[in-house]
């Protein structure tokens, strides 16, 4: 497919700005004009509050599916985990997840990859924050620092071992990552969150939120610095903001709305470099997103959102004297810009008691600006549309049947089918036995298809250096994965799940040093290409222990086997055979709560990058709850990396020291 | 045995339109004042004692309860009572004037509005205000003052005690709960309190002065709860407010405890209530013991004796509960013996 059809410029900055205001100025002038409460005399409590016929409100269309009916494996994060694990960063608490591994390529490039195959943008797993893929078009994956997010937004995250594209959208793949943020009316009153610790970490969050009847909503400010590994530039200074507003106009309407927005310089470069020298990018994230929820007379539901994300990344630099070029100083652009605007609506529909189907469809514009290394100064698009469908068939009080279907055309890569079965049964009460088989793909992002990154060394671009030139035409990246899996609760405070999967991932879009000019000094160029597979296999288990409201043990564990045609093991060594988390938490009493967090896994290597050996890692924190006036306070300490230096990412510049930070926070009404 | 069904006009709001009346009302009294204050010495003499039963309108549920209430006094072989029923407009329009031959020796009422019908007429015959919520006859037995001595109730409602150890039993794990008090509900705060205490319950209760507060309530409660207990409240916990009720705790992963049948089907995991006909069994039930007392007096104010459990299993299945079987934990629950405090 040629590239500069592609090329166009669909939508004039005007209407974008336009859309901007639009979106945040009804919000707040609905958050602002909440009426008083009104004072009625009461009237007396009538016998009919007993007797009247209500409506069905939880109908067969609206109830979700059980953990033990749903057609993957679910690992959830909730609150009470977040904080016992001691993460600072969002990134952290997926080493809690069988299966995932975390490492810091630097203090602001957190990499969150499941059963490898990623390297420092991993690009096969979907992020999803409140229905909003937060996937990056650009180079792909999820920027965590640039998230517009306080941790302490967050009420739950979901994480689907396995591909759901049905469900999830594309790029579904390898896992999806599903954050819930806290409902607006949840947090009424103020909150206030200051943090100080070792290698320059201080960070602050401030939340506001208030709200009356129909109308609630939210606004969380904060702060979050570090000096990232400290021997390197490799600091962040993050402002961030967003608000979410819950409305129901009526008795049958949910309606929310979100915006966010982060900025701030992120350290990069090295010493010693002439191009990459140590030198700021000024990061500027932000989102608004609209949701509504409409349920219909009977009882079935209409959904509906539409978002827009914006990532820029600021970093215009000139190359120090370049000896071999006669001390000239290269211009080299690294700016990116990357929108995305997405638009989905769904409809549930209950047929009858046992049978429910969910359908849909999207529409997504991703637009990206990267002068340096696509080789245009016009930003490129790619337009995206999907369809699914699926059913939940209960055939049996014991049987439940999951199908579907997506149905996906990409402007790039044209039209894809990812289908999904499963089936679960229940051989005893509370013991359900999974099998599944389920397809994904994953689009190329832009830079696969369209690399073209060139540096000059004038206006009429003499050539310098060629760092990607890709060759195109690719086709997404397909999985099929086949699971076993058996969720079972063996007391009633303890529940084990197990899983066996077996993935078979082809068409890997793989980047390689490919030939490109004689005539440069550097004769090479990254490419991009279809090139690999890969059959992933291997088991997981989660152990839930619960003894306590307040004492729980987490216990992750999983087995991994990559093979595959690669060079160089660059995928099958990308994920370490064997990998253990265990959490415990447990309160002492008088508001004295303890955890350990404690994550072993074999030797791995990120994708393209050096080995990490056997890591051994221990987070500890202690808290104490008080209460001040009126406020609720909690003070703690958290020390990280207790066992010493550990290689995260890769073991020359990538290597975590102990650290340790005191965080105290009110919550004021 | 006399057992007089009168069909009248359907008003729903009877009692609060006479209310608004203050004049007609204040003429009324007297005329009924002097009317039974007459005949007052007569009560407890009669042979066969009339009760006059007055409902608020003729409903379904009024004739479940009434058919119950005969059906307890059917099988007693001494017919000591007469039933005499009318609607709590009849009552107003014609009743203390137009009683003709025996006057009754007892009043019950059917419902809120029926007993604030016949609570503001300040009659000194002894009234049995049944088939209401506790919340209701306490802001009535309030304003009857001094006549107190002759009045009690039957609650509709069920003793708090009665619907945390149903939480007990269905949700074992599960022994923080939550409460959003309203304007009725929240008299009973330190008795909900207590009574938790005392089942070992960790309590957690927010309060609200209006409806628009509810949805943030809700939030707030259950941040740290397991489970939302919902005690109807005319300005909080109502019909109106069910749908937000049940979508927000669904939400949030939360099961409700509900307080009728229909709370159940609309969403509520489970409720602990009384239909009707275990209603008007109870009534006559108290109405003989009545008969066997020396001083006929009326028994304390109470809660029902009979229950019905009702549980949503879609809605437990959905949110990976196993509550047990309605049956089984009725059972259960009625096999508690130590449950008389409210």
């Amino acid at each position: 497919m040629p590239v500069a059809n592609e090329l166009s410029r669909p939508v004039i900055p005007a209407a974008r700005r336009l859309f901007h205001v639009t979106l945040a100025v009804p919000m707040f002038i609905m958050a602002l004009s909440i009426p008083p409460a009104g004072a009625a005399e009461p009237p007396l409590l009538s016998e009919e509050e007993f007797l009247a016929e209500l409506p069905v409100v939880l109908t067969a269309s609206r109830l979700a599916q059980p953990q033990a009916e749903a057609p993957a494996a679910v690992t959830v994060i909730d609150r009470q985990m977040i904080d016992a694990s001691g993460a600072r960063n969002l990134s952290e608490v997926f080493r809690m997840v069988p299966g995932f591994q975390v490492g810091f390529e630097n203090g602001h490039r957190h990499v969150v990859g499941y059963h490898g195959l990623a390297d420092e943008f991993s690009r096969r797993l979907q992020v999803l924050i409140d229905g909003r893929s937060v996937y990056l078009p650009s180079f792909g994956g999820v920027s965590w620092s640039d998230l517009p997010l306080a941790l302490d937004d967050i009420e739950r995250i979901e994480v689907i071992r396995g591909p759901n594209a049905v469900t999830y959208g594309a790029n579904s793949f390898l896992a999806i990552i599903n954050i819930t943020t806290r409902h607006s009316a949840a947090d009424r009153g103020g909150f206030v969150r200051a943090t100080a610790g070792s290698n320059g970490i201080r960070d602050g969050v401030l939340r506001m939120a208030s709200g009356n009847g129909d109308v609630s909503y939210r606004l969380t400010t904060g702060y979050q610095q570090d000096n990232g590994y400290g021997q390197r530039n490799d600091s962040r200074r993050i402002t961030f903001m967003n608000g979410r507003m819950d409305a129901r106009p009526g008795e049958r309407d949910d309606i929310e709305l979100q915006f966010g927005y982060n900025e701030g310089p992120r350290g990069r470069g090295y010493a010693g470099s002439l191009e990459n020298y140590p030198h700021d990018q000024e990061i500027t994230s932000r989102f608004q997103q609209i949701r509504w929820r409409h349920r219909l007379d009977s009882g079935d539901e209409v959904a509906a959102q539409f978002y827009y994300n914006h990532h820029e990344s600021d970093e215009q630099v000139l190359s120090l004297p370049i000896p071999a070029l006669g001390g000239f100083q290269v211009p080299i652009n690294y700016d990116i810009r990357s929108e995305r605007y997405d638009a989905e609506v769904q409809h549930t529909v209950g047929l009858g008691e046992s049978l429910r189907l969910v359908w849909g469809a999207g529409a997504r514009l991703d637009l990206v600006e990267w002068p340096g290394f696509l080789g245009s100064t016009e930003p490129l698009d790619n337009r995206y549309y999907r369809l699914f469908a699926s059913i939940e068939w209960r055939a049996t009080p014991r049987l439940v049947l999951n199908a579907g279907a997506m149905a996906e055309n990409s402007a790039i890569t044209g039209s894809d089918l990812s289908p999904r079965l499963a089936v679960n049964y229940q051989f005893m009460p509370g013991h359900t036995l999974r099998a599944g088989v389920s397809s994904a793909t994953r689009q190329p992002v832009i830079i696969e298809e369209k690399g073209n990154a060139r540096f000059c060394l004038n206006a009429t671009c003499s050539l310098f250096d060629q760092s990607f030139y890709s060759s195109g035409n690719l086709v997404p990246e397909r999985i099929l994965a086949n699971e076993l899996g058996y969720l079972g609760r063996l007391a009633p405070t303890l529940t084990l799940d197990l899983r066996l999967f077996r993935d078979h991932v082809t068409r890997l879009i793989t980047g390689f040093d490919g030939f490109y000019d004689d005539s440069l000094p550097d004769n090479e160029a990254t490419d991009f290409r279809n090139r690999d597979k890969a059959m992933i296999t291997g088991s997981e288990l989660q152990l839930h222990w619960q003894p306590e409201r307040n004492s729980r043990v987490i216990l992750g564990y999983a087995n991994v086997r990559i093979e595959s045609n690669d060079l160089d093991a660059v995928y099958s060594e990308s994920a370490p055979r064997n990998s253990v988390s265990l959490l415990g938490l447990h309160e002492l009493g008088d508001g004295l709560l303890a955890s350990a967090a404690f994550y072993y896994q074999d030797e791995m290597r990120f994708v393209d990058e050096h080995p990490i050996g056997v890591l051994r890692r221990l987070d500890l924190r202690l808290a104490q709850r008080f209460h001040l006036v009126d406020a609720q306070g909690e003070a703690a300490v958290v020390l990280q990396n207790v066992l010493g230096k550990q290689v995260s990412y890769n073991e020359e510049d990538s290597i975590a020291d102990r650290a340790g930070f005191l965080t105290i926070n009110f919550r004021f009404r | 045995m006399k057992a007089v069904l009168l069909t009248g006009r359907k008003n729903r709001h009877g009692a609060r339109r006479v209310r608004a009346g203050a004049m007609v009302c204040a003429l009324r009294r007297l005329i009924a004042l002097t009317a039974f204050a007459a005949v007052f010495v007569s009560w407890p003499a009669a042979a066969a004692t009339e009760v006059l039963v007055v409902v608020a309108q003729q409903s379904p549920a009024y004739e479940e309860a009434l058919a119950a209430l005969r059906a307890r006094l059917a099988n007693v072989p001494d017919k000591v009572l007469a039933l005499r029923v009318m609607t709590a407009e009849e009552f107003s329009d014609s009743g203390p004037r137009t009683t003709d031959r025996i006057l009754p020796g007892l009043v019950v009422t059917l419902g809120t509005d029926a007993a604030a019908t016949v609570l503001q007429y300040k009659l000194p015959i002894p009234t049995y205000c049944t088939f209401l919520p506790q919340a209701a006859y306490a802001v009535l037995a309030n304003a009857a003052g001094r006549e107190r001595a002759h009045l009690s109730a039957l609650y509709l409602d069920q003793p708090f005690i009665r619907q945390l150890r149903l939480i007990r039993l269905a949700l074992p794990e599960r022994s923080r709960v939550g409460m959003v008090l309203g304007p009725d509900s929240r008299k009973n705060e330190r008795e909900l309190r207590r009574t938790a205490a005392v089942a070992r319950i960790v309590l957690r209760v927010e309060q609200v002065s209006d409806e628009k507060q509810l949805v943030g309530a809700l939030h707030r409660v259950l941040d740290d709860t397991d489970v939302l207990l919902a005690v109807p409240d005319a300005l909080v916990f109502n019909r109106r407010t069910a749908q937000s009720v049940l979508l927000t705790t669904y939400r949030l992963g939360k099961p409700v405890a509900g307080y009728s049948r229909a709370y159940v089907t609309a969403g509520a995991l489970f409720a602990v209530y009384s239909t009707p006909s275990q209603i008007g069994r109870q009534i006559g039930e108290e109405l003989l013991a009545m008969q066997h007392k020396a001083d006929r007096s009326l028994p304390a104010a109470g809660y029902p004796r009979y229950f019905s459990v009702e549980v949503n299993e879609r809605v437990a299945h959905s949110l990976g509960i196993e509550p047990g079987r309605a049956d089984d934990l009725a059972r259960q629950l009625a096999g508690n013996v130590t449950e008389d405090s409210p």
